[in-house]
């Protein structure tokens, strides 16, 4: 399979008056066409600076520093502005966690919806209107004719993310990337769209790449898992093969910290917490938390560990020399 | 176990006001007759999506709030008729964690200011005897004596949230309110901010009032557990059994649309998302607040407004379906 998205060795950093914020520190993974790849990993793990570095939306005092995102082939780095934006405009498109970020409170829904497609498109005035409309029935708002000419504010959180999930979809874009599209919801409302996003990418065949905090979001939506800590990517794999057969001690401790289903069994907390990306460690990022951590891992970052079906995971533990050793540790 | 709070037939009203004289226009009814009682030593969880007045009665009961109709009893005593010193008494017994342990920590006080405040403001004087407090708690959460020096920026979320506990227990309170108190942390810390909270609880026989909208969690910590919908308890009961029985339609679709982190279980599981979205607490439908999402909606639903009634000891249910059979 040929994958839409391929992005190798990004590097983002923030140059804030305290130093250099490693926010992302060599990222790479590849979206394949159609599926839903999910991005996990806790506040300042590098998941959203990642896909807006993809979208070229870093503000300064960031900037990517190093690697590339290939849409289809084309370098995003490297081409013009003009071109990005009519990739953009047209082929990736992006739904953010707060709708009322995306939403221009003193324009209508149907002139925002119209806005996209006049930028990027050559429909007349009418086609327009009429496929603003068939866009709010696909995301499934009830009156849609009149819906259209009302306002942010007349709409509720669940409603608006619906209607910036229009947008995204105005201009019939290949890829779709959601940053906690649901955090800001109540249950019942994410579910509804969860639903509502899982439908778009089956029956339109499109590519997702979604990002949360929550494993349960994954498991209902996935496909494939990256894990991410300290602004690199510590294991990805199959959602199954990263639920059931983790390989990274952070994953494993993730997974092990929420409570179980009908079991008042004491949870097993991650001790301390994530590391300043400032000072980077020079090792694991998760070293200072890791129970199982050497003093290789302190010192010395490892590459990523796969087995063939394309499990991977960053981890010392993983390598043949190190589990030999450990191997023979256990039977002395 | 004797009872340690009981809420009466709590109404909240909050009054919308238009126009430039301010006339009152119409009423937020953000809690609308809620009655619940929390045991000695136990743990009550209460859940909800926004706007279902969960914070305004734990903020009520704090006396935050004045009730608009309804009391509230502490060990007995009604406190919403409290005053002055009365009042400000019952606050030794009674404190509260909250949500943000960014916001509710003083960016200008050092942590030893943070958790000396409450000890001095209940008399405590000699600054010696303040210092050793101040590090008996932070020993407690977590935390360490060098600790007391610095601001609250200085710490993670997580540690911030030790410290809001912290303070809370300066004055050995009975009772304490939690409302979201891992809401903003991470999923990794979210675990140590429980288990402690566990063991404070257990070590000190405290009784704690738990809100939030994690139900796995909620379902882990407490004993027994209080749903509400549009200002109105639906359903409550001990937490497992909650879990297990899920009698009200709106228990039910809140339950099935929690994400599961079991991909095989998750696959199993074929609900149908609910449709629509909380109505106002402004504009409140006639009868049950929830009819107008429900599947099973009756014409009475909408006649009547259905009473929470005990379906079985210590298990209770508001809904018409249930009530009727």
């Amino acid at each position: 399979m040929n994958p839409i998205l391929q992005i190798n060795q990004l590097k983002t950093s923030f140059f804030t008056s305290s130093g250099e914020v490693a926010a992302v520190r060599g990222v790479s993974f590849e979206l394949q066409q159609g599926e839903i790849l999910g991005i996990v990993g806790e506040s300042g793990c590098g998941k959203s600076v990642t896909v807006k570095s993809i979208m070229n939306i870093i503000k300064p005092p960031g900037r990517v520093v190093d690697g590339e995102i290939l849409f289809k082939g084309e370098n995003l780095l490297t081409i013009s502005k003009r071109r990005i934006r009519e990739i953009k405009g047209n082929d990736i498109a992006m739904i953010f966690q707060d709708p009322m970020t995306s939403l221009n409170p003193v324009l209508t829904i149907g002139s925002q919806l119209m806005e996209t497609m006049k930028a990027h498109t050559k429909l007349t005035k009418a086609e327009r209107e009429q496929r603003a409309t068939d866009l709010l029935r696909a995301v499934q708002i009830n009156s849609p004719e009149t819906r259209l000419k009302q306002y942010p504010h007349e709409f509720s959180g669940g409603m608006r993310q619906r209607v910036v999930i229009a947008m995204a979809l105005a201009n019939d874009p290949e890829i779709l990337i959601a940053d906690e599209p649901t955090t800001a919801l109540d249950v019942t409302i994410q579910d509804q769209i969860l639903k509502l996003l899982k439908d778009l990418q089956r029956q339109q065949s499109k590519s997702v790449i979604l990002i949360t905090h929550d494993l349960g979001v994954v498991a209902q939506m996935c496909q494939r898992v990256l894990v991410m800590y300290g602004g690199i990517i510590v294991e990805s794999g199959t959602r199954e093969a990263i639920f059931y057969a983790p390989k990274h001690p952070y994953t494993i401790g993730l997974l092990r910290a929420m409570p179980k289903l009908n079991s008042r069994e004491r949870l097993e907390a991650i001790p301390g917490s994530p590391p300043a990306l400032i000072n980077p460690p020079k090792g694991c990022p998760f070293a200072s938390r890791c129970q199982s951590a050497m003093k290789l891992c302190l010192t010395r970052l490892p590459d990523f560990y796969a087995d063939d079906e394309g499990h991977k995971a960053r981890c010392w533990l993983l390598d043949p020399a190190v589990k030999e050793m450990k191997g023979r540790k256990g039977h002395e | 176990m004797s009872e340690l709070l009981r809420v009466e037939n709590l109404k909240q009203y909050f009054p919308v006001r238009k126009g430039l004289l301010g006339k009152v226009h119409h009423y937020v009814k953000a809690v609308d007759g809620v009655s619940f009682h929390i045991r000695k030593g136990e743990i009550f969880g209460l859940v909800g999506e926004s706007g279902c007045g969960k914070s305004t009665t734990a903020r009520s009961i704090i006396g935050l709030h004045k009730p608009t109709e309804g009391k509230i009893f502490f060990e007995g005593q009604d406190i919403t008729a409290l005053t002055g010193e009365a009042k400000r008494m019952l606050y030794q017994e009674m404190q509260m964690i909250f949500q943000d342990p960014y916001a509710s920590l003083n960016p200008r006080m050092t942590v030893r200011e943070i958790i000396a405040e409450p000890l001095r403001a209940f008399g405590m004087q000699d600054a010696s005897a303040i210092d050793e407090a101040v590090y008996t708690l932070l020993e407690r959460v977590g935390l360490n004596k060098s600790h007391a020096t610095r601001y609250a920026h200085e710490f993670s979320g997580g540690q911030r949230q030790r410290i809001g506990i912290a303070r809370a227990l300066a004055i050995n309170p009975k009772f304490i309110i939690c409302d979201e108190p891992i809401s903003a942390l991470d999923v990794s810390i979210q675990a140590q901010i429980v288990n402690m909270l566990i063991d404070l609880q257990k070590a000190y026989g405290l009784t704690y009032l738990f809100i939030a909208h994690d139900l796995s969690m909620v379902k882990y910590i407490s004993n027994r557990i209080g749903i509400m919908y549009l200002g109105s308890m639906v359903e409550m009961g001990d937490s497992d059994l909650i879990f297990e029985k899920q009698r009200h339609p709106y228990t039910q679709a809140l339950l099935a649309a929690i994400p599961i982190p079991d991909p095989a279980a998750s696959d199993a599981r074929q609900t149908v998302a609910l449709q629509g979205d909380i109505p106002s607490p402004i504009d409140k439908p006639s009868g049950c607040s929830f009819r107008t999402r429900c599947q099973y909606a009756m014409p009475i639903c909408a006649a009547e407004e259905p009473v929470l009634q005990a379906v079985e000891p210590d298990y209770y249910v508001a809904c018409h379906l249930i009530n009727k059979s």
